[in-house]
Order: C-alpha cells, then sequence, then structure tokens
C-alpha cells in the first residue's frame, strides 16, 4: 500500500482501478519495471499550492473589481434585461436595486491595479498577483459551489483538489501528508470534511487537518501517562510481530503498516514542532499578525509557509464568514482585516525565502456577492453570486500585476475572457506540470477527471 | 409476463461501441443475456470448487491448503458476526474433530443474531444509510427504525426477493404493514438539501437522481448515472430510457420548505409501546363512558359563528376577535398537516390565531396532532402556541377544540377530553392581535392575501366558535391516563417513508440534466433494453420492484450473488460490483457466477443457503494470500484489512467492554473536543448539533451504531475508510495511513479499551505472567503465542506494564486483519 511518500518524480499517468489501488497500491505499480506515460509534458513551474478560501463568498465588487457605473447608479433598480430569469438564494425582489461599493478603489503597485481599501496590505503586493475578474461558475448554493470549486462537480462523491494532486504527485516530504486543510473564521457557513475528501480515491488522499490549538493532528498526542520511551517500545515490538508475520505470509501490506507506525510515531514528534508557531522569531509572527496558540487565519498563513517550507503538496485555509447576506459594511471590514495583513505577509515572507517562485498561491471563494444590495439601510447585505467574480493567484508559473478578463458594467456577468471554474482548475493543474485531461481515475466504469469534459489553461495569465 | 429479449441496439453510439470494444457489441454483452446453467449434472456441494478450480487450472494452480482452525473460526467470525470469537468458542472448535465440525459452526454463525448486524453494514453502504440529511444543513433524520428493519429481514433469512419488493415498494403493497412501509426507508436516505437558499424542486430532482443512481449499483450493477444528461456512452440506456425509470421514481410527496423540506414520514412505535397505549386508550374510554364527557353547547349567548363545511369567507373585519375563544369542530381526516380555521399569516405580518394539525411546516410542529397559535402582536410574534400529544389523523372522526383563555391558559380538547400532554410555548398573551385577513375555514394563508394552503382534506364539520373560554372540569383519574399515554407517544417518531401521490407528476426529459429545461414527456417504464411489453403503458413502483426481481431478469441475481462473493473473498466474480456494463470488468468465471445465480433464485432467493454453499466450499476455507496474489489469481483466499467498524469492534470485544445488544437508537463515543464547533457543525441554522458521548455501557456498542454524520463523519471511522455514505458506494477503498495508527494508538475511544484489556490480562491473579500472556494472545489474537514471543512480551510486560502488552497485541497486523 502507499504512503504519504510518494516524491516528486512520480508525474505518472495513473489509470489504475480502485481494485488495483486498494491493494497493489501505488508503491508497487511504480516500484516495478512497467513505464507509465507522464501526466504532462512541460515542466511544472510550482512545486505546490497555497489556496486561500473565503468560505462564504466574498464579495468582488468591494475587493477586486471596481465599478463606477454601479457606484453611479447605486439605488436604481437593476435592469430587468440583465437578471431576466435569474433567481437568488435570498434576494426575492423581481428587481433589486443596484449597490455601489461602499469603499474607495485606489491604484496600488507599478501595475496601478485598483483596489480596495478593504485590502490595503494585499495592494501593496499586487505586483506579484494576476487578479482575475471573470470567474463564474455553475451553482449558487454554498455547499454545491464548494464542492465544484474543490472537485468539478456539484455533487457530492468526487475527490478534491488536493486529494487528485495527492493521488497524481504525492507529497514532496515523506513524513508529511501531500494534502493538509486550515481553517479559521467566524462560524456561519459550516466546513464539510467533504470539501477535503477523495472521494472515490483512496482514504489516504483526503485532506488532513491541521491545528494552531489543541491537538495539531487528531490523536497525535499519546495518551495520558504514556511516554515516548514506552510508545517506542510498543511500536517496536508491534514492528517486529508485524515483520514475523511478513516472513509467514508474505504480504506486502503489512510491511506499508510496519512504515506507517513508524512515520506516526515520528509524526508524533515532527508535528508539534512543524505547528508549534512560538518558535518563529518575533517579526515574523508581528509581520503576519500571528498569536501561538490561538485559532486566526494570520497563524494559519504561518502554519501554511511552515508546511510548504516541508515539502506539503496542497496547502489549503478555509476562513469562515463571508456570508455576508446583511451587515456587509461591518462583517467584510471584519473579515477583510484579519485576512489582508497575513496574506500580504504570506507573499512577501515566501518572497524572502525564494519560494514564491515555485509556490502557487490562490485567493478567492465559491462565489462572488450581487452587485444588488439584499436588505436596504445601513444592514444592508449581498446575496450570492455565481455569473461573475475575482479571484486571484500569485507566484509559481503566474504573471504579476497583471488583471484577466472583466465582469460587465455592473459587475454582474463575467464578460471579457471569461474564466470558468473548470478552466482554473485546468490552469492550476498546469502551473504544477499537470495536463488536466491526462489526470484520471477510472471508477465505476469511466474514467473520471477533476475537469469531467471541460475546462482549458488560461494561457494568458501564466509568466 | 415481461419480455426480456435483447432489443438489438440501434444508436449512435453503437459506432463508438464497434471501435472501442469489438468483442462486446450491447447485443452481445453477457450482462444482458439471461444466465446459463452450463452444466445440469454437478452436484451442488461441488459445483462452486469445480468453477473456482478450473479458473486456477488454467494457470497452473490449485488451491492453498486448509487453512489453520483458530484461523478459520477468526475468519467465520468476523465475516458472518462482526467481531473476533472468544476464547473458547476457539477452544471448543479446536477440538471438535467430528467431520462435521466446520459445517456445525457455519449454521451457528448464520443464525447468530448478530449476522444481521454484520450483512447490514455491507446494505448499508449501498443504500447510503446514514443519521443526517446531508448537504449544508446537515441535519439529524429517524432513520434507525429502518436499521432495526434491515438487521431483523438479514436475521429471519428474508427471501432477497422480498426484500428487494418491500425496501423498493413496500408502502404500495396491498394492505401493507407497517414493517413493509418502514422497510422503504432504503429510497428515503437520499441526501435532501434544507434551508433558505436551497431551490426546493432542484434538490427534489437531485433525491430522485440519487435513488436511480443507487438502484442502478445496487440491483441492476449498472451506472446509469451516465445516462442523466446524455444517452449512455457504453451501455445500451439512452437518456429517455433514464427518465423513463426517473418517472417512477418521480411521485413521492415533497413537503414544506426551508429547514424543514421533507419527503413523506410515518408515525413509528415500536409494537409494546403501541400496545400498551390501545390498553390505556381502552381504559380512558370506560372512565369517559361513565363520566360522560364535556359536550360545547350548540345555542350559547357567546356563540360568534356556526359552520357546516369548509369555506372561505369574504369580510376581514368580521370575526376578529381579541379575548377569550372556543374553537369547537368535528373533524375526519389523515392528513398530516392542515388548518381548521384560521386568521394568521405570519410571513405576511398578519397574525391573529389559527387552530389546525401539525403546525405549518415550522420546527416545533408534530405532524398529525393538533396545534394552535394566538399572538397579540399582527406584525411581529409574541404570543404562545400550543402542540397536542395524540395523533387524530387516523382516519376516524374525532370532536376536537381549542379554549383560549385570555392571559390565563390555552388547552386543546380531543373527543371531550383537555389534552394535558400539550406542549405549549411562550407566555398566554391577554389579547389577540387583529388579522387584515379574512376568517378563513378548513385552510390557511401564507403569505398571500388568498387562502389556499395548509388545505383540509377529509371532513370537517360542526365548526363553532365562541367568545368564551369554556373551562372543563379535569378529571383526575383521565389526566393521570392520559399523562401516561403523552409519556408512551413521547418516544414515537416520525420516520421517512416512501408515499406514492394519488396523481403521479408528469416526467419530462431533462436536457443536460439541468431541472429547468425540460425536454419530450416520458411515461414510467424500464430500459429499452430489457424489452417490455409497452402496450400494458405505465410502470408503476410497484411493477418496477416486481420487475427487478422477476426470474427473467439477467442482472439482478448475479449482481447479488456477487456481492456476496465480494463479501467473502474481497473481491467479486465480476471485479467491478456495480458495473456489469459494457465497459466494467468480464467476470472471472461466468459459469460459477450463473451457477450462483439460477442456484439463488431456484431456492426461492434464500441468502443464507448461497452462503452456506459458499462457506462450506473448499475455496473458503484456504490459508490466505496476500490481496494482491488473490487479486491477480480469482480463487485464492485474500487477507483483507478489517472495515473501520471491525476495526473498533474487535477492540471492544477484546477489552470485554462490547455491549452486544441489537439495535434502537443511534449512539455517539468519545469525539475529538471541537470537532464539530471548528467546522462550525453545531451551529443553528446548519445541523444544529451538539455531539455529546453516550454513557459508557451505551457507547461501547457495536460500530454500525454510530451516529453516522455524513458532512463530519467520526475521524476515526474516516480514518478507516468508512465512507460517508452521501451516495452509494458499492466497494469500499482500503487505505494504509499514519493516521490509522494514531488512532488505533491514542483516540481516547480505542484508549480505553487497550486499558480495559490490560486489566483483564492483569486480572488473572492465579496465572503466572508466561499464562497471563498465553491467555492475552488467546482473547487478543486466537492464538497461543510461540516461544520467541512470549520472551518478548514477558519483556514489555516487566519494563512498562500490560498496559503496553494489550495496546502492541490489538494494534498489530495480524489483529486489523482478516487472514
Amino acid at each position: 500500500m502507499m504512503n504519504w511518500a510518494q516524491d516528486i518524480t512520480r508525474r505518472k499517468l495513473l489509470t489504475a482501478s480502485p481494485l488495483s489501488i486498494g491493494s497493489l497500491g501505488l508503491g508497487s505499480l511504480l516500484g516495478s519495471n512497467e513505464s507509465f506515460p507522464l501526466i504532462g509534458g512541460t515542466a511544472p513551474k510550482a512545486k505546490r499550492v497555497i489556496y486561500l478560501f473565503m468560505s462564504g463568498g466574498p464579495s468582488h465588487v468591494d475587493t477586486f473589481d471596481p465599478k463606477p457605473l454601479l457606484n453611479k447608479r447605486d439605488g436604481e433598480k437593476m435592469p430587468a434585461e440583465i437578471i431576466k430569469n435569474h433567481e437568488f438564494a435570498m434576494i426575492k425582489e423581481s428587481q433589486p436595486l443596484l449597490k455601489g461599493s461602499d469603499w474607495n478603489f485606489n491604484q496600488k503597485g507599478k501595475s496601478g491595479i485598483e483596489v480596495s481599501e478593504l485590502f490595503p496590505e494585499v495592494g501593496e503586493v499586487i505586483d506579484n498577483i494576476t487578479v482575475i475578474r471573470s470567474v463564474y461558475s455553475d451553482t449558487f448554493n454554498h455547499d454545491p459551489a464548494v464542492m465544484f470549486m474543490n472537485t468539478g462537480s456539484v455533487r457530492f462523491g468526487r475527490p478534491s483538489l488536493g486529494a487528485w494532486l495527492s493521488y497524481g504527485i504525492g507529497s514532496e516530504n515523506k513524513d508529511l501528508p501531500a494534502f493538509v486543510v486550515l481553517a479559521s473564521g467566524k462560524n456561519r457557513q459550516p466546513l464539510l470534511d467533504s470539501y477535503w475528501g477523495s472521494g472515490f480515491l483512496p482514504a489516504e488522499h483526503q485532506g488532513v487537518q491541521f491545528r494552531t490549538k489543541g491537538d495539531p493532528v487528531l490523536f497525535v498526542k499519546n495518551p495520558d501517562g504514556v511516554s515516548r520511551e514506552e510508545r517506542r517500545r510498543q511500536v517496536d515490538l508491534i514492528n517486529w510481530m508485524n515483520a514475523k508475520r511478513f516472513d509467514v505470509v508474505g504480504d506486502s501490506e503489512i510491511n506499508a503498516r510496519i512504515s506507517q507506525y513508524e512515520l506516526a510515531f515520528r509524526m508524533q514528534m515532527s508535528v508539534p514542532e512543524l505547528t508549534d508557531l512560538s518558535r518563529e522569531p518575533e517579526y515574523i509572527k508581528d509581520s503576519y499578525g500571528s498569536e501561538p496558540n490561538t485559532v486566526s487565519f494570520a497563524n494559519n498563513c504561518l502554519l501554511a509557509r511552515r508546511l510548504a517550507e516541508r515539502g506539503v503538496r496542497f496547502i489549503q485555509l478555509y476562513d469562515k464568514g463571508w456570508d455576508s447576506h446583511g451587515q456587509i459594511v461591518s462583517d467584510h471590514t471584519e473579515r477583510c482585516k484579519s485576512v489582508d495583513k497575513p496574506i500580504a505577509a504570506l507573499l512577501k515572507d515566501l518572497k524572502q525565502r525564494g519560494m514564491l517562485d515555485d509556490t502557487l498561491v490562490i485567493w478567492g471563494g465559491e462565489f462572488g456577492r450581487t452587485p444588488m444590495s439584499q436588505g436596504s439601510g445601513k444592514g444592508y447585505g449581498r446575496d450570492h453570486h455565481p455569473h461573475g467574480f475575482s479571484m486571484w493567484m500569485a507566484g509559481g508559473g503566474i504573471r504579476g500585476g497583471h488583471v484577466h478578463g472583466a465582469t460587465d458594467d455592473f459587475g454582474y456577468f463575467a464578460s471579457e475572457d471569461r474564466v470558468h471554474v473548470h478552466d482554473l482548475n485546468a490552469t492550476i493543474l498546469h502551473c504544477l506540470g499537470i495536463e488536466h485531461e491526462r489526470l484520471t481515475f477510472h471508477h465505476q466504469g469511466r474514467d473520471f477527471k477533476l475537469t469531467d469534459e471541460f475546462g482549458k489553461v488560461v494561457k494568458n495569465i501564466l509568466s | 409476463m415481461l419480455a426480456f429479449i435483447f432489443r438489438s441496439f440501434l444508436m449512435t453510439c453503437v459506432v463508438i461501441l464497434i471501435v472501442s470494444h469489438p468483442h462486446s457489441l450491447a447485443s452481445e454483452h453477457w450482462a444482458f443475456k439471461a444466465p446459463l446453467r452450463s452444466d445440469i449434472s454437478i452436484k451442488k456441494s461441488e459445483a462452486i470448487d469445480s468453477y473456482v478450480r478450473s479458473i486456477l487450472k488454467i494457470k497452473n494452480l490449485d488451491y492453498r491448503p486448509l487453512a489453520p482452525k483458530y484461523q478459520l473460526i477468526r475468519r467465520l467470525s468476523f465475516d458472518l458476526r462482526g467481531f473476533p470469537p472468544s476464547p473458547s468458542e476457539v477452544t471448543k472448535f479446536i477440538n471438535d474433530k467430528s467431520n462435521n465440525a466446520w459445517s456445525r459452526l457455519v449454521d451457528e454463525y448464520l443464525e447468530s443474531p448478530h449476522f444481521g448486524e454484520r450483512m447490514a453494514q455491507n446494505w448499508f453502504d449501498l443504500a447510503r444509510f446514514a443519521d443526517t440529511s446531508g448537504y449544508a444543513a446537515d441535519r439529524t433524520r429517524n432513520v434507525w427504525p429502518y436499521r432495526d428493519w434491515v438487521i431483523k429481514s438479514f436475521n429471519e433469512n428474508m427471501p432477497y426477493d422480498q426484500f428487494t419488493v418491500e425496501q423498493i415498494a413496500g408502502d404500495m403493497l396491498p394492505e401493507s404493514s407497517d414493517e413493509q412501509k418502514l422497510a422503504t426507508g432504503f429510497h428515503r436516505q437520499a441526501m435532501q438539501a434544507k434551508g433558505n437558499n436551497p431551490r426546493k424542486e432542484e434538490f427534489r430532482i437531485k433525491g430522485i437522481v440519487d435513488r436511480i443512481n443507487t438502484t442502478g449499483r445496487t440491483w441492476l450493477g449498472l451506472t446509469l448515472e451516465c445516462a442523466e444528461c446524455h444517452d449512455h456512452k457504453y451501455d445500451p440506456i439512452s437518456q429517455k430510457d433514464y427518465y423513463s425509470l426517473f418517472a417512477i421514481f418521480n411521485n413521492v410527496p415533497h413537503l414544506s420548505s426551508g429547514y424543514n423540506t421533507h419527503g413523506p414520514r410515518m408515525k413509528y412505535l415500536p409494537a409494546n409501546k403501541q400496545s400498551a397505549i390501545d390498553d390505556l386508550r381502552r381504559k380512558m374510554d370506560v372512565i369517559s363512558s361513565k363520566k360522560g364527557i364535556f359536550k360545547f353547547p350548540k345555542e350559547s349567548e357567546n356563540l360568534v359563528g356556526k359552520w357546516d363545511r369548509s369555506q372561505r369567507l369574504k369580510d376581514s373585519k368580521l370575526f376578529s376577535i381579541t379575548g377569550d375563544l372556543t374553537i369547537v369542530s368535528k373533524i375526519k381526516t389523515t392528513s398530516s398537516v392542515s388548518d381548521i380555521v384560521s386568521k394568521y399569516d405570519f410571513r405576511a405580518g398578519q397574525r391573529s390565531f389559527v387552530f389546525g394539525i401539525g403546525g405549518e411546516g415550522e420546527d416545533n410542529g408534530n405532524p398529525g396532532h393538533l396545534f394552535a397559535w394566538v399572538s397579540s402582536k399582527a406584525g411581529s410574534w409574541s404570543g404562545a402556541e400550543i402542540h397536542g400529544s395524540f395523533p387524530i389523523n387516523d382516519g376516524k372522526e374525532h370532536e376536537v377544540a381549542l379554549i383560549f383563555d385570555a392571559g390565563q391558559s390555552l388547552h386543546l380538547v380531543v373527543d371531550g377530553v383537555i389534552d394535558h400532554a400539550a406542549r405549549i410555548i411562550g407566555k398566554v398573551p391577554k389579547t389577540i392581535a387583529k388579522s387584515n385577513r379574512p376568517l378563513s375555514i378548513g385552510s390557511g394563508y401564507q403569505n398571500s392575501v388568498k387562502d389556499l394552503h395548509f388545505i383540509f382534506k377529509g371532513e370537517l364539520t360542526d365548526i363553532l366558535i365562541y367568545n368564551k373560554a369554556f373551562i372543563l372540569d379535569i378529571d383526575e383519574e383521565l389526566k393521570e391516563l392520559q399523562s401516561q399515554i403523552a409519556n408512551l407517544e413521547s418516544s414515537s417518531l416520525e420516520v421517512p417513508v416512501m408515499q406514492e401521490l394519488e396523481e403521479p407528476r408528469e416526467t419530462h426529459v431533462l436536457l443536460r440534466g439541468d431541472f429547468k429545461q425540460k425536454g419530450e414527456r416520458v411515461f414510467p417504464n424500464v430500459p429499452d433494453v430489457f424489452l417490455k411489453d409497452k402496450s400494458k403503458g405505465g410502470m408503476n413502483r410497484l411493477d418496477f420492484a416486481n420487475w427487478l426481481v422477476d426470474k427473467k431478469n439477467p442482472l439482478t441475481a448475479r449482481v447479488a450473488v456477487n456481492y456476496m462473493w465480494q463479501h467473502f473473498f474481497g473481491i467479486g466474480i465480476v471485479s467491478t460490483p456495480s458495473d456489469f456494463g459494457i465497459q466494467g470488468e468480464l467476470p472471472s468465471s461466468l459459469k460459477l457466477l450463473d451457477w450462483l445465480a439460477l442456484e439463488f433464485m431456484d431456492s426461492g432467493w434464500d441468502r443464507k443457503h448461497l452462503m452456506r454453499l459458499i462457506l462450506n466450499s473448499s475455496a473458503y476455507q484456504q490459508v490466505s494470500v496476500s490481496s494482491s496474489d488473490a487479486r491477480q489469481n480469482f480463487g485464492l483466499m485474500p487477507r483483507m484489512r478489517l472495515p473501520a467498524e471491525q476495526i473498533r469492534d474487535h477492540f471492544l470485544t477484546v477489552s470485554g467492554l462490547l455491549n452486544s445488544s441489537i439495535g434502537g437508537p443511534s449512539i455517539f463515543p468519545i469525539q475529538p473536543d471541537g470537532f464539530y464547533e471548528e467546522r462550525g457543525q453545531n451551529t443553528p441554522g446548519n445541523s444544529n448539533f451538539t455531539w455529546k458521548a453516550s454513557a459508557p455501557e451505551e457507547r461501547y456498542r457495536k460500530s454500525m451504531y454510530i451516529y453516522w454524520k455524513r458532512m463530519a463523519l467520526h475521524p476515526s471511522l474516516a480514518a478507516f475508510d468508512a465512507p460517508t455514505r452521501q451516495v452509494c458506494v458499492a466497494k469500499r477503498s482500503i487505505s494504509n495511513t499514519p493516521q490509522q495508527a494514531l488512532v488505533t494508538l491514542n483516540d481516547p475511544m480505542f484508549d480505553e479499551c487497550s486499558r480495559a484489556f490490560a486489566k483483564k490480562i492483569s486480572d488473572f491473579s492465579t496465572l503466572s505472567d508466561r499464562e497471563k500472556i498465553e491467555q492475552a494472545f488467546l482473547i487478543g489474537l486466537g492464538r497461543n503465542p510461540v516461544k520467541e514471543e512470549i520472551e518478548k512480551f514477558l519483556n514489555l510486560s516487566r519494563l512498562d506494564g500490560w498496559y503496553s502488552v494489550a495496546a502492541v497485541l490489538l494494534n498489530l497486523d495480524e489483529a486489523l486483519t482478516r487472514e
């Protein structure tokens, strides 16, 4: 059986059936002399991904997509021809009112890209970033939309992007999982395990949650009263017995189990050390705004860098609380305040360490928010909006200081250089040197892909 | 009789088929042709081995030797009961030298009450059985009575055809029993999105899609879902076929809205409680008939309105009663939600009062029970609601009444007796607000000036309204009986079941699977490939169920025996158990598959009979090989890592903590603190559910009873590949990760077992340390240790004590594997 230790050279096309994965295993597949076609022809620009997921859906017209006309026509009815036949999640009026942004946009960096005052610090590093203002999705409910973004399907049961990468190219670090998940934010929309699930891929590809408070990884601590020495002796005897059993039955699963018990033992040391942010110098903690032993997006950004340094392939940060149906002014102010500084610090820190070149950083949510208000007065909010919204990417393989695509004058439809979710995922895989059509898994009668039968690499944003 | 002759498949994709599968044109594909008996003279007891050996022979292989007895009994115990044998069972079997020792053991375990539990566990992966509704608002459903039904049906060896028909269409059988209705919980396991955002129709459609996919994988071994959006690329299932199947499942009521969206439900009370209630009711009748019940006066100066049937009034100013109020009516109905008298539209801010059945789809509503509301403010809620404790939708006539004594009390009356067990929420207001909705008899309002909602179905007569609160005498004896009934009733559950609409919905092909894009109209039927006599017209769900288990159906029996084979041999005869189509793997031995399928049908779909044949074969009793060797060589027996549930149950059994009681509600073992909280799973508006560990006795029950939360499965189950059961799973993956080691070494619920096992070992106070280790091996692994092992464990016990010995024995590959 496989473990987390698949090295980067194993960039293979793996069309094995779940059965052969199940027990023949990737490890033994790759250990054999059979040759497998490569997943991709191009050399990867990015070795790893840090995906900053603003769960609930941040408002594009208030953050990265300035809309002067929307501001000008604030309070007018949304033209009926635009929203013809559209339903909304919460807005019930047939002609809701346009709502301009309450925040100013300023030109930032050498590129002069306009960024809202909600993201002053990210604005300072905008020259590293390509803002995509023309992303669109197929669905407007949270969980199907997050599933769609992560798995390319609104249905449950498919593997997530991180699981695909774990399966396809594995981890750079044999002592850590390929796919790590970090969570922060304000409870509103729940996080579902399926967001980082392995779907029909074997379970070892599912995301493993790391935490900056409590057990850093579930069950990583010995039970009370069990010392590290005792545990060592237990694992020694377990492995001795297992090795004896292997001699009798010759099942390679047993050898795999021996290495997993060893790895688990090492993780019990390495993981708490890895998640212990107090080891970072003060100036680094200050730059992120990190306070060890709490749950925060800042801590997660710093931890993400530590994980990236150690070769974790795919690190996904979920920040909850972006679903501002009401009180968007106070809610978005609060959320942005808690993520702006750490994001900028992360980009600078990666750059300073020379890691931004081969680390792909992605920012976005499952959709944007309507350019029309939901509710009125001070407590207004914005509804879910999948027809056109902004995401951004930076680092490994991505142009800096660039804007791709646009929404229409109201910020409603993605209108120029539209980027579908499948295109986005195809592009992410491309940066990692994977042709999205070739990363497949045969399951219940068909070859599945992250991008289904769709997806085109957005070449314009590549460096 | 239905005809199953394969019709030649003349669709455009034939070209594709020829190109990609030259040997398996749809019309030639083995799985669509009836099973054949290739050798009529073969003896039943020899058939399996004869077919299996002949496959091995092709590779110049034969069976491995007979497995040692301690291994055989452990294998059989895990396979049939889901936990290891006790040391005394092992010893007894080893010492039984009689010829039929094995077959008697097989019989004994097939009759174990835990057989049903172990078999149900597999079935629940197919049935996507889980405790929650799925999606973001992952809320609890009362599904455990269905779990009990499945366990019982396996234990009673219900024939597979009956098992099938009752689960697919038990509600449609003539004079169907409550048990048969309960069985239809199978298809109510489909996920259901709840909340303010999801479009109700969109997710109703998704539920049907799930039912078709699940049915395809479970019974037909076909990946029907490929045809949801376009004609199936490989198998002869057109999109039209797909929506014809869809039409069969398209007639299930879809009720209420928002967080309360749900399908049909049935009131479920365990049989013993129901009969206790019937006894109490009879006692009450006797008392009432002696004392006479309260009669509301037909003539009274306080009578302000009198009607004899449902009707809509026009003048909104009439009947704006602001103080004391009594409403009386005779009803005869089976509906679970409806209004009797309404002057209340809370969505429109027109609150006054309402009296009806079941609530209006809100959280506190209790379908089939009386309810009422009064509010002292029209625009916002300020008042009290009352929910009755008696179900009154039994189709019998009842006189029901609401009595509002302003500022004092709110009462419901059924057949002249006050419902003292009714639940009142909120403070009884002093006045009732005026509403500009006209008084409506037999219907209600929902954000509309028209009273077209919550329409009363059945007989509604003798409606009387008084501007007075009648004060009824309270009979202490009746009150006591009533509270006993309420107590028993409180354990009743509304369980999800299937039901058929009287008027079937119209079904159309949905273009690209989009619920808004309707194409051609279609009628309920099975795919053309199973050519059915179309002249008879539509097929309903019951016809479909019967068609599944018709002996001419080429797939059902084969698929069923293949799942059975997969259970015992790790890999099916067809290694793609849910895809017998053209893209699926070919059977390793079609002769064997067909022989088993025919034997299965001929035996009257007797599952235990089939299992007995398999388990008594030499194939099953071989010493095991690695799973990769078994995969490459059909007919060998693989070592298999235990499923997630059996790993925990193994720990519980060995430690002696296991509570082996069967059935009942789900349980909550220890779960890491904050596991739901950090995922926002506990927040109101989402699943609104906090994990609270069960008391020790309860939490040591078998893993199949663990609360199965689809969106946040217990992390230790998930670590060992337990599926979330969001969708039908035909075969679990088996992974091997460091997290698994962390779970079995450190998870408090596993550690608890190691500690209990350690205590058990040290409690053998009369034994020497060496003998203690021998006992520990026998309990933990079912075998004796060899000398070298004894020395190693003795050494460990001297250094670190019995806890380490216990933890090591429980964590061995040999312990986590069924060999």
